[in-house]
């Protein structure tokens, strides 16, 4: 197995997928706590049609995945609270720019093999250029979630009340898509547009059933992510299968695993805002530290 | 926050990240020194196959793309053609945009002693939106030569070998050029149709009058459904009995191509298979032969 790191594919797979990781982890925590996991999977397909017309413009994909998940996200964020309506406008419009997609393939003179190939990730073709500018954006949003973390957690868990305490709900939503955006698009690499889910919910949703604390529950997600990862590429050196079969197999399998062997945790009730009306101005809520009696869970679909 | 279970948690991806770096400084061994044979990776076999038959033993081959049962158009690369990529002395590949992965494959194991050879940038005969330069015979000479020319600067000893080599290689390519010319004369002119663009680069020089519109053929070769009107017009071909012969590349079939088929078979159209990908068994040339021998096979028909 040792031999295998001497490769620099290898190497850069290992790299870049280790980063992509870690990011999507952290990521599809919020994602989970903001009940926007669909808006997640929505990006990568908008991101394809994105890759597609750069396919066409004769630049790299990766940078059209770039601007059209971060333009989406952006409009996204735009769009307001209502959840339910939320969904079918994200459906539309992903469907529509899927059909822009095939259109430019249609356009383009040859076959788009750089187009079709980020359906289902291209890790073992990473080249040092690309590790670097994944190196870059991972950085960029690591640092972003890090100095952005409290608000963001707080604005995630009780959105009227960090509201009412100055926290800029709305651009943080903004910048929260951008970032996830960008994930989606890095993420790309490894796991392909359509498995997106692997990497950026598989994890964190696995570590949202064992851990209810914040920080522990990002760690797990993180380090689940990173196991995935590291399996798959091991697996599929050993097969001649996908690697992101191997990583997606992984990823549903342990969350299949912990499903049923965890039963539904009472203190998470499903719903919207109502629970938080008793929380008022005067009983401050420290976000990292929710307190027991009163943990009736973030805003999440009924089962995840 | 127990601190404990904290450290426990960080402690698998730091000794994971401590056992890549630790292993980043070594690189591969590939194999080096004249006496062994030289390492080559071909993206597609039949380049494999003229490569073995210009380098005999001094090259040791190993073909990606062999299996003429699958799109080629849809290969997605796995470990194993990343390990041999990555320890390849010398690469060839077709190029042109047929074959994006192996240029990934390149990219992401960057070998300065390594060379490449594209088939495409070599080729002196190059039709409009059609990469398969290797039905060309013309472009296969021109690629063999250029076999040969990288082999002798990988291995200068045997220069002599080669060169002998690929003079054989050219006179066994002189039953398939005699094949054309004698199937020229007798069938020039006469109407056919393809499904997809790759054996323009025969009916050309065999002087084959192709009825089928090119937005058809391009459409099938780019994994896009053809337009409408195009499909209409190359059903009414079939229907009207206006080609001779159906020539379909059995490598890229689609439910449109399906269709085509069974609307000639119903019109006792004579059906004539070719194939991207070398059967794994044949040299370039058996393949080349045994194919028109069969489109000869149809003509023949009354």
């Amino acid at each position: 197995m040792f031999t295998l790191l001497q490769y620099p594919f290898i190497q850069n797979a290992l790299l870049a997928g280790s980063l992509v990781a870690i990011i999507a982890a952290i990521i599809g925590y919020f994602l989970i706590m903001r009940g926007l996991t669909f808006a997640g999977h929505a990006l990568s397909h908008i991101g394809f049609a994105g890759a597609a017309g750069a396919v066409l413009l004769g630049t790299d994909p990766v940078f059209g995945l770039l601007v059209f998940t971060v333009g989406a996200g952006v409009g996204i964020g735009l769009l307001g609270k209502e959840l339910r309506e939320r969904d079918i406008v994200i459906g539309v419009i992903t469907t529509l720019t899927l059909a822009l997609g095939i259109l430019f393939l249609s356009l383009y003179r040859g076959y788009a093999e750089q187009a079709y190939s980020i359906l289902f990730g291209t890790i073992i073709g990473i080249s040092q250029t690309d590790v670097l500018i994944t190196m870059l954006f991972s950085i960029g949003v690591l640092a972003l979630l890090l100095v952005l973390f409290r608000p963001l957690l707080f604005s995630s868990f009780d959105p009227e009340v960090a509201q009412a305490r100055g926290v800029p709900v709305k651009s943080l939503a903004i910048i929260f898509l951008v970032l996830v955006a960008i994930t989606v698009s890095m993420s790309v690499q490894v796991v392909g547009i359509l498995l997106i889910f692997t990497l950026l919910v598989g994890p964190a949703a696995t570590a949202t059933r064992l851990a209810q604390r914040p920080l522990i529950a990002i760690l797990l997600a993180i380090v689940l992510g990173l196991a995935y990862t590291w399996l798959g590429i091991l697996l599929a050196a050993t097969t001649s299968w996908p690697v992101s079969f191997f990583i997606a197999a992984l990823s549903f399998g342990v969350y299949l695993l912990v499903r049923l062997l965890t039963p539904l945790r009472k203190v998470r009730t499903p719903g919207r805002i109502e629970p938080y009306r008793h929380h008022t101005l005067a009983s401050p809520v420290d976000p990292a530290q929710p307190r027991r009696a009163e943990m009736t869970g973030p805003r999440q679909n009924l089962s995840h | 926050m127990p601190p404990r279970r904290n450290v426990s948690l960080w402690l698998l991806p730091m000794l994971a990240v401590s056992l890549l770096l630790s292993a980043c400084g070594s690189s591969p061994q590939p194999g080096t020194g004249n006496t062994s044979a030289i390492a080559v990776v071909a993206a597609e076999n039949f380049y494999g196959n003229i490569v073995q038959q210009i380098g005999g033993d001094r090259v040791s081959v190993t073909s990606i793309l062999t299996d003429p049962t699958i799109d080629p158009h849809e290969y997605e690369s796995n470990v194993q053609n990343a390990v041999a990529v990555s320890n390849a002395r010398f690469v060839i590949k077709n190029g042109g945009g047929y074959d994006g992965w192996m240029d990934r494959l390149l990219a992401a194991s960057p070998n300065t002693d390594r060379m490449v050879l594209t088939a495409y940038d070599v080729a002196p005969v190059k039709l409009p939106d059609n990469v398969h330069v290797w039905y060309s015979l013309e472009d296969i000479r021109a690629i063999a030569r250029a076999i040969a020319t990288s082999l002798k600067k990988l291995d200068s000893a045997h220069a002599t070998v080669f060169d002998r080599n690929l003079q054989q290689f050219e006179q066994a390519l002189m039953p398939v050029q005699q094949r054309i010319d004698t199937m020229k004369e007798r069938y020039a002119g006469t109407a056919v149709g393809l499904t997809e663009t790759i054996f323009l680069y025969q009916a050309n020089p065999l002087g084959l009058k192709v009825l089928t519109p090119f937005e058809f053929q391009k459409a099938v070769a780019e994994g896009n459904d053809p337009p409408a009107g195009s499909i209409i017009e190359t059903n009414d071909q079939v229907e009207q009995r206006l080609i001779k012969v159906l020539i379909y590349n059995a490598q890229t079939n689609t439910p449109v191509t399906t269709n085509l088929l069974n609307a000639a078979k119903r019109q006792r159209i004579p059906i004539v298979a070719v194939t991207e990908t070398m059967p794994s068994a044949k040299t370039y040339q058996q393949w080349m032969l045994d194919q028109l021998v069969s489109l000869q096979h149809g003509l023949q028909q009354p």
